[in-house]
């Protein structure tokens, strides 16, 4: 059951009806029944996958929260009687190992279901190159929906109050909820505890119906339907014969395809987290912004300030920063930089091709601090005007190939087949293709096709509301007339249901973070 | 409650009522436009069913498109009275063939349903979507058809949603919508019957039809056919069973369903065992290897017709005014029958009577040399008054009701227009442009233009080469 299944709209209505009528006490309960279930209709056994890294996570916080309290009643004493030092150390251990025993089982849990397969494979290379017997399992693993994300969630829960920035939750179902809420379990955002833990303590208080919050809550969750249907699944059926099959096509297609996948991955995820965000809204709830208008990014940096920005914020905090961040000059702040894309590289997917697109991304993030000064020092001689539109716009087209060009690797199976992308689009010139009607053979009809440019400029639109004006379009409508509203959530209905990729010429498309 | 927060509701709700029928209307209006549109006339026998006054029918044939090119409503109307409509769909799945039952009497008192039976033979197969989509997508919801659907779609119900709301199949038709998806015409003049005139290239070989083959009908179906008989027997209607003659089906089929009418003591009609009866000519009488055309159909009808009389106590509906629409109807064949006629014949003499001038333009452009064509030039010049002359060196003119409507446009002349509707004919002194297009079919001779007033259609464009008056050129004969 997705968000763009025919189960989920008959799920969401009654989750929300229930939801505003029975008493706040009974919220908390509700919420993370509907949670499990939503989560037990994509695979009904991970469910105890779940619940189990839920209790352990669970288990740690508290055992943490009790040592921290030991420790401070151990300082007291110490203080008090002049000992304690040792307790103090002993209490501090303690912490260490439920920390670790929490993050580590936590991980251990990710590692089996998402990375087994890609370390088997990769043995089983090494063992051909020996000229040995390749090793499998006795069985199969299914990779439980979501579990990237609520496992980074648990560590992160447990990391704060390891370090104090939050405290234990002592309700299990507050806690459970906190890991489990439906809207973000599967593709995000990557919620921390000191943000979500104390609206979910707080719900059961709200006083719940608020129309204007509710409306907003719904456009986000339309908007978020426009960007998946009427975009990013639409754009997949181009992506997909494309890529299915590049070896067939010339430079104009292939890049034509690498820029609509960065599309399609945009408005695929974002729409995600705008349904998400707006059913969350409905109920009350306020989920992280994830995306900042990501297209109008000028560098790599502020393209990953703008893009999944719950996960970058997530390898700022328990990656980059603990290894030393930018504190231990040049030449550490560069590896850091490099290891944290490789980890988010890694947890995209377990496949070379990701690691590489992290790497590739971090060769980027490395280079551009590298030659900043330089470019600055050139800019300069030339009197090169920065800060006029025109270079902004160049620094943006130039952020833009960047990142498409890290996305055939993203896209493609492995990473041979990215650099064989990557030629054949350098390589192969057909500019005619732009003009004989090809652009029309991929999968997209021609009427299709010039729509889509009409809705990837409307797009553009409400990201650059976003980009100026720090409105996201469910504020920006809710400041308009009232007519002006009416047409422009009509017509955005509307647009869904005719220009949709639904029913039953389509299958269903995921969302492709899920599988992350 | 203090009247802020009242008014406050209050408001909320009229906005949210407000916004709610906007979007019901657009969306049903836009539903009506996109979906697939099964009203070229003749086959749009599920709106027509709707559109038909309560209670006016006293045989109803339902079935596949085997019933509806066999049982021709017109037939029997004009010949034995008896009021029916051929309420059915192409390939017609027994399970819609229940559903179509249930629909039709909620509006319709019927003393007969005849039920052709080529459905009975196969499961349904809910892969062939157009099977379905020719029976449901005019279907208006209601609680019978959902539960149709769904029992059809027991095993997949997402699939079986596109059904139900034709939106989610048919959106994608925006990029081909025409004209004719605007508009609408829910009445079916033919009474739900499709009878054309064509003829199967070769004569049907019914040597197949003697190779018995064990043939055991699919128990689904079987259950199906219970249902039926109990709706039937419920609602005081006699059921009959016929089966039309088509290659493929074969004598262990007729058997089985022979046995399954004397097991339920229905009649069963079974078309092949007359065939030499009613005198029925495999080269002649279909259109192709399933289906009867007008001659085959007119035969079967006729039996039908005798059937039924001698068989049943129905009403002559000819000597009642309370039903006239098949009277319409027939007035309307008649006219269909003139413009069929009109766009077959080749040679200019004929062609020239033939024309239908009462509720018709009649448009002629006379281009380059049209010497060899006297006795047309005299004629029409006689009749309208027109300058021969003028005519003779190539000139256009139109004719409405029998009545010259716009000058005599020769070569340098200022063009001429007219529209019905959204259609345009321009006239110039050397072509005819019709919407935009023009139709220039003969460098020397005479383009004609017949249009429909009354239906606001295109009836023909035939050009006729002075050289050669007798064989009239159409289209991309050209």
């Amino acid at each position: 059951m997705t968000f763009n299944s025919y189960q989920f709209f008959i799920f969401l209505p009654l989750v929300l009806l229930f939801y505003f009528i029975i008493p706040g006490k009974w919220r908390t309960a509700w919420l993370l029944l509907v949670s499990y279930l939503f989560y037990f209709r994509f695979h009904p056994k991970y469910v105890f996958v779940l619940l189990a890294v839920t209790a352990v996570s669970y288990a740690a916080g508290l055992r943490m929260e009790k040592t921290t309290e030991e420790s401070r009643a151990s300082r007291e004493e110490g203080l008090a009687e002049g000992g304690g030092k040792r307790r103090m150390e002993e209490a501090a251990r303690k912490k260490r190992i439920a920390l670790w025993t929490g993050v580590g089982i936590s991980l251990a849990v990710l590692v089996i279901f998402k990375y087994t397969d890609f370390i088997l494979e990769n043995i089983n290379g090494v063992l051909g190159l020996a000229g040995r017997e390749p090793v499998s399992l006795p069985f199969s693993l299914v990779m439980p929906v979501g579990i990237s994300y609520f496992t980074f969630q648990i560590i992160s829960y447990l990391s704060d109050i390891y370090y104090g920035k939050a405290s234990a939750e002592k309700n299990f179902l507050v806690y459970a909820l906190y890991v489990s809420f439906f809207p973000k379990i599967i593709s995000g955002p990557i919620e921390r505890a000191e943000d979500f833990l104390v609206q979910i303590r707080d719900c059961r208080n709200w006083k719940l119906w608020d129309g204007g919050r509710v409306r907003d809550g719904l456009v986000l969750m339309m908007w978020g339907y426009f960007e998946k249907l009427v975009i990013a699944d639409r754009l997949a059926i181009l992506t997909e014969k494309v890529f299915g099959d590049y070896a067939s096509y010339g430079s104009v297609e292939l890049f034509i395809a690498a820029a609509a996948f960065y599309i399609q991955l945009y408005t695929d995820f974002d729409g995600c987290i705008n349904m998400a965000r707006g059913m969350a809204k409905v109920m009350g709830f306020t989920l992280a912004e994830n995306f900042n208008a990501p297209f109008f990014a000028k560098n790599i940096r502020d393209y990953w300030s703008r893009w999944h920005i719950s996960l970058s914020l997530w390898l700022r905090d328990y990656i980059y920063i603990p290894l030393g961040g930018n504190r231990r000059g040049t030449f550490c702040k560069y590896r850091n930089l490099l290891l944290t894309f490789l980890v988010s590289g890694i947890w995209h997917g377990a496949a070379w091709n990701y690691v590489f697109w992290g790497l590739l991304h971090g060769i980027y993030e490395v280079l551009g601090l590298a030659a900043a000064p330089f470019i600055e020092k050139i800019n300069n001689k030339l009197h090169t005007r920065t800060q006029t539109f025109s270079y902004r716009l160049m620094q943006t087209v130039k952020c833009w190939l960047l990142v498409c060009f890290a996305y055939i690797f993203f896209k493609v199976p492995t990473a041979a087949d990215g650099l064989r992308y990557l030629k054949r689009m350098l390589t192969k010139w057909n500019p005619w293709a732009l003009f004989d009607g090809s652009l029309y053979t991929l999968g997209i009809s021609e009427k299709y096709f010039h729509f889509l440019i009409w809705a990837v400029i409307l797009l553009l639109l409400v990201d650059w509301l976003k980009y100026k004006k720090h409105m996201e379009i469910d504020e920006w409508l809710g400041t308009q007339c009232i007519w002006f509203r009416f047409a422009a959530m009509l017509g955005c209905i509307m647009a869904v249901i005719i220009f949709g990729a639904y029913g039953p010429a389509y299958e269903a498309g995921n969302f492709i973070y899920f599988q992350f | 409650m203090k009247r802020t927060v009242i008014l406050k509701i209050g408001s909320g709700i009229i906005k949210l009522g407000v916004f709610s029928a906007i979007l019901a209307f657009l969306f049903l209006e836009a539903q009506q436009i996109l979906k697939l549109n099964m009203g070229h006339r003749g086959t749009d026998n599920v709106n027509g069913f709707y559109a038909e006054k309560e209670n006016s029918i006293e045989v109803l044939f339902i079935g596949a498109s085997t019933m509806f090119c066999t049982a021709d409503p017109l037939v029997l109307y004009e010949d034995y009275g008896i009021a029916s409509y051929d309420f059915g769909s192409s390939a017609q799945p027994f399970e819609l063939s229940y559903l179509f039952m249930q629909e039709a009497l909620k509006t319709q008192k019927p003393k007969v349903i005849a039920l052709e039976m080529l459905g009975i033979k196969d499961e349904l197969d809910t892969s062939k979507a157009d099977n379905l989509n020719y029976g449901l997508t005019d279907m208006p919801f209601s609680k019978e058809k959902a539960a149709g659907v769904y029992d059809m779609f027991r095993n997949d119900k997402g699939a079986g949603l596109s059904y139900l709301i034709p939106m989610v199949q048919y959106k994608d038709r925006w990029q081909e919508l025409t004209k004719e998806d605007f508009e609408t015409n829910y009445v079916n003049y033919a009474k739900g019957a499709y009878t054309p005139d064509l003829v199967s290239e070769n004569p049907l070989d019914f040597s197949s039809y003697y190779e018995e083959e064990p043939f055991e009908i699919p128990q689904r179906n079987r259950e199906i056919f219970d249902r039926m008989v109990t709706l039937c027997e419920e609602n005081g209607i006699e059921l009959l069973l016929f089966k039309s003659p088509n290659v493929g089906w074969n004598i262990g089929q007729t058997k089985a369903v022979a046995a399954l009418a004397e097991e339920y003591r229905l009649p069963f009609i079974d078309y092949y065992s007359l065939m030499e009866e009613l005198e029925i000519d495999t080269a002649q009488d279909f259109r192709d290897n399933t289906h009867f055309n007008r001659y085959g159909s007119k035969k079967a009808s006729d039996y039908l017709g005798k059937y039924l009389t001698e068989h049943y106590e129905l009403m002559d509906w000819r000597v009642t005014d309370s039903n006239n629409s098949w009277d319409l109807a027939l007035l309307d064949r008649a006219h269909d029958r003139a413009n069929e006629a009109l766009s077959k014949t080749a040679a200019l003499p004929d062609y020239m009577s033939l024309i239908p001038y009462e509720g018709h333009t009649i448009v002629f452009c006379a281009t380059g040399d049209i010497s060899g064509m006297e006795d047309f030039l005299r004629g029409v010049s006689a009749a309208f008054g027109l300058e021969e002359e003028k005519l003779r060196s190539g000139a256009s003119f139109a004719v409405k009701d029998g009545q010259l409507v716009s000058p005599l446009v020769g070569p340098g002349d200022q063009s001429w227009q007219w529209e019905q509707g959204y259609d345009t004919v321009k006239l110039t002194g050397y072509s005819i442009t019709y919407n935009r297009e023009v139709q220039q079919l003969v460098d020397n001779g005479l383009t004609i233009l017949v249009y429909d007033n009354d239906w606001r259609q295109l009836v023909d464009i035939v050009g006729f080469d002075a050289a050669d008056p007798a064989h009239g050129v159409r289209g991309d004969e050209s």
